[in-house]
């Protein structure tokens, strides 16, 4: 009965490494990935610009290593 | 040009601002797509767009514009040119060359261009104005003239309008 009850710790502290081993790490998240700045009349701005929020919903620093254009 | 923090904490948010330059566009849609790589678990590659519409102050339906010179009113050359209000006016046409082989003080000289632009009475389904600009020149040309046509209008929003053309003089046998 003591040897089941060790098996079992043994058993819930495994999945709960498993667990932690699949989800740790960064994870990014971004609302609304395709911004729409609407109708913008000729000659009224020279630039448009958005703000995108990323969020970093893992349990690790999240690292952008590179932003490019395409 | 893309702004953007470089490492988020758990639990954060960073920010990500790209800019569209969009001077100089006349009208017809933007968009700009940006790739942000990262070491996330789930989405290493993400992409994110912004994207948007120019509307023309005065929409240009030619391109490249063709004038035979000392053709007179009966050779005028139309282009449409359409607007979202009623009173647009044209100060002046010049056609200014960007020709080789002219001598620099002739290709200087900007040539002024007659013209007389008349509105369609209705607007358009879209609520643009239809306008009608006839050019032409009287006067006779010694050689073919490559440059740009150059409009003022009294809209300060677009008060100049440029068009790719050449001047074409004919042939007499």
């Amino acid at each position: 009965m003591r040897l089941d009850v060790q098996h079992l710790t043994a058993a819930v502290l495994f999945s709960f490494f498993l667990v932690v081993a699949v989800f740790a790490g960064p994870k990014i998240k971004v609302d609304n990935t395709d911004y729409d700045a609407g109708t913008i009349l000729e000659g009224s701005k020279e630039r448009v610009t958005h703000t995108f929020k990323l969020k970093n919903i893992g349990d690790e620093p999240l690292h952008i290593k590179e932003v490019k254009p395409g | 040009m893309v702004e953007y923090d470089s490492i988020i904490l758990p639990g954060r948010e960073g920010t990500l601002t790209p800019a569209v330059d969009i001077k100089g566009v006349q009208g017809g849609q933007f968009k700009k797509t940006i790739t942000v790589i990262s070491d996330a678990e789930n989405e290493s590659t993400l992409r994110v767009s912004l994207g948007g519409t120019v509307k023309a102050v005065i929409d240009v339906s030619s391109r490249f514009v063709r004038l035979k010179a000392e053709g007179g009113q009966n050779n005028a050359v139309e282009i449409t040119l359409s607007a979202e209000k009623s009173d647009l006016k044209i100060a002046d046409v010049a056609f200014e060359s960007q020709s080789g082989g002219a001598p620099t003080w002739q290709a200087e000289l900007p040539l002024y261009v007659r013209y007389k632009l008349t509105r369609a009475e209705k607007p358009k389904k879209d609520g643009y104005y239809d306008y009608t600009l006839a050019l032409w020149i009287q006067e006779p040309q010694k050689e073919n003239r490559h440059g740009e046509f150059v409009m003022h209008t009294n809209y300060a929003a677009k008060d100049e309008i440029r068009m790719r053309g050449m001047i074409e003089v004919t042939k007499h046998d």
